[in-house]
């Protein structure tokens, strides 16, 4: 759980985004902004419950299935904006000891790094979708029927959304990287 | 090809994907996907890979791991760090070494109210390591002993590697994080021994020349003050630990608690603005996903090495071989122990636990002291050269070009043998560990 690529922090306080988006950036920070509100709804969710239970004796119905399907979510909803501040848990003492000799090619390995990522994410999206139609055809639910039912089609959307949009991301960042290969100056 | 050389061949490709730099995440799903569909066919590895992404974390276990990073962080935004390991500082002023022992003393508190060591080790990399500079230690030797003690927020509860174990081995949570109390604690007195032992034994290892030490350089903090420092963070010990035995609420929501209760804290110090509480919570994500994702691509790497029935028979010749327990136990540990140079503790746990678990089981092993020698050999790796990960946090955070990989490494070494005979007791002493479950039980 190490190796996030946090640069440059204050004291305890998390760093913003390295650059300021544009264009299709402005989708990949509007889906990380549902996926943070998703998670202040997560810790909301738990505290009510444990408060709810020991206070007043009444347990929030749902929140233990939807921590589970809120999980999935946050992490389609954020995994394009991670990939475009290239955050990813990766180890690239290798590439960076090629960057200091030859930093050409080392650009190149990562434009083929983001390309291979853009192809992974295609694929999900290529199979998340049967599963996608089933659950919404089926009316698919968690939770106990009468008391409260969470449907899983949205959750599941969220996956194909952030899975799309990580591949675009990826394809972004890997022509970046081929631009810098060849020379010229980043767009 | 047989199915088990695929899976030979995908574990063999993980590790050198891995090595050369793409994202793990990825790595691990593009070489299962391959994987399992050689082993059976395209419409089987879709199907795992869409199941891996959609149901795998869908749990409320994973679930809490945003509650946990977020607790970690709300902690971290707050002046609580420095105002621990400035009541620390103020307990040891009269000792050697005693900046040292301060820094192991407020990553043990702190441990004790986050569930994850990335923001004891990025904390106190901004709190202490000045402070130790200013008094006269050497940077790699300040810098060691924060990599070294950040190791204790893995091993004293709340934690979320051991939340992790306990989902993959079927182990009461609960039950470990008992059992990390006893070892966490004699672990930072071991940190803290050997800090002092250095300081008097080999001062010049420890600080710039022979005459420099911290001895009564402090202003006295009046007593009003020092209370003042250690009341917000006894209250949320109290809060997340006395909430967790004290039964009102699992060890699982612990993280949601603790983070409310930290946020709480924080806006009464008035130290948690919205814009601090906004960006907490988008950093939050940004980990989470990243932590998550690696998570579902593992779940699918054991799925395929299940199906590719390696794991099986690496059991099998095993048991053929006839090696004792010993032996096992002890190839375990050194096989973790050189992971952790160069994957993550999450990663490690995920690979390798399918591969072990059926083979400890068969010899009747205590899974929650088996968990804990696990943690613990895992962090030693990630204190190792030549890839050791927590060594490159810190020296994200120290953000100082002025002292290579390579003598950070060289700093945290006392800690790293430390840390490595303290594996011996905790796997020669099971007891360490049972204590407080009232539970004994030895493999000797």
């Amino acid at each position: 759980m190490t190796d996030f690529k946090d640069n440059e922090r204050g004291e305890g306080v998390p760093a913003r985004a390295h650059s300021s988006p544009s264009g299709f950036g402005w989708l990949t920070v509007g889906l990380s902004t549902a996926g943070t509100l998703l998670i202040i709804a997560m810790a909301v969710g738990v505290n009510a419950d444990i408060l709810g239970r020991e206070l007043i004796n009444r347990p929030v119905p749902g929140v233990t299935e939807f921590l589970g399907l809120a999980i999935v979510a946050v992490v389609f909803l954020q995994i394009a904006d991670t990939s475009r501040e290239e955050r990813h848990i990766s180890n690239d003492l290798i590439v960076s000891w090629i960057a200091e000799r030859h930093p050409r090619l080392a650009y190149a390995i990562y434009g083929i790094f983001h390309l291979i990522g853009a192809a992974m994410f295609l694929i999900i999206v290529w199979f998340v979708v049967p599963i996608f139609t089933e659950n919404y055809q089926g009316g698919y639910y968690k939770g106990t029927a009468g008391y409260i039912q969470i449907p899983v089609w949205p959750f599941v959307g969220t996956v194909l959304v952030g899975a799309a949009a990580a591949a675009v991301q990826y394809v972004l960042l890997a022509l970046r990287e081929f631009g810098r290969a060849k020379g010229t100056p980043d767009v | 090809m047989s199915e088990i050389t695929i899976g030979a061949i995908c574990m063999l490709a993980s590790l050198v994907l891995i090595q050369s730099g793409l994202h793990i995440g990825i790595a691990l799903m593009l070489v299962s996907f391959l994987g399992v569909w050689g082993i059976k066919n395209v419409a089987v590895a879709g199907k795992l890979l869409a199941s891996s992404v959609t149901t795998s974390i869908a749990s409320d276990t994973f679930g809490v791991i945003p509650l946990f990073v977020i607790m970690g962080l709300f902690v971290s935004a707050t002046g609580m760090g420095r105002d621990t390991f400035d009541v620390a500082a103020h307990v040891t002023r009269r000792l050697r070494g005693g900046l040292g022992i301060a820094t192991v003393a407020a990553n043990a508190v702190f441990a004790a109210c986050t569930g994850t060591s990335i923001a004891s080790a990025s904390i106190f990399t901004k709190v202490a390591v000045p402070q130790m500079v200013r008094h006269g230690y050497q940077l790699p030797f300040a810098v060691g002993v924060v990599t070294g003690s950040s190791v204790l927020g893995m091993l004293i509860p709340p934690s979320l590697l051991m939340i992790i174990f306990g989902v993959l081995a079927n182990t009461s949570i609960g039950d470990l994080f008992t059992a990390g109390i006893v070892p966490g604690i004699v672990l930072a007195a071991s940190f803290s021994l050997c800090i002092f032992t250095l300081s008097i034994w080999q001062p010049e290892r420890v600080f710039k020349g022979l005459s420099a030490h911290d001895r009564g350089e402090f202003d006295d903090i009046p007593l009003r003050a020092l209370l003042a420092k250690v009341i917000p963070v006894g209250i949320l010990i109290f809060i997340v630990l006395g909430g967790i035995y004290g039964g009102y609420f699992t060890p699982t929501e612990a993280g949601g608690a603790g983070a409310f209760a930290a946020f709480l804290i924080g806006v009464a110090r008035r130290e948690i603005t919205l814009k601090i509480f906004w960006d907490v919570s988008i950093e939050t994500g940004k980990i989470t996903a990243a932590i998550c994702f690696v998570l579902m691509a593992a779940q699918l790497y054991s799925q395929m090495l299940t199906l590719s029935g390696l794991p099986y028979a690496v059991g099998q010749w095993l048991q053929s071989a006839n090696l004792n327990f010993v032996v096992i136990l002890f190839g375990y540990l050194a096989v973790v122990v050189l992971l952790g140079c160069f994957l993550d503790s999450l990663s490690i746990m995920l690979i390798i636990l399918p591969f072990v678990l059926p083979v400890i089981d068969g010899f009747g092993v205590n899974l929650v002291w088996f968990g804990l020698i696990t943690i613990v050999a895992i962090e030693i790796g990630l204190l190792t050269p030549p890839l050791g990960m927590s060594v490159f946090v810190v020296k994200a955070n120290l953000g100082a070009a002025d002292i290579t990989t390579w003598r950070i490494f060289m700093g945290t070494m006392p800690m790293t043998i430390t840390m490595s005979l303290f594996l011996l007791v905790v796997v020669f002493f099971p007891s360490l560990s049972l204590v407080l479950l009232g539970k004994s039980w030895s493999w000797w």
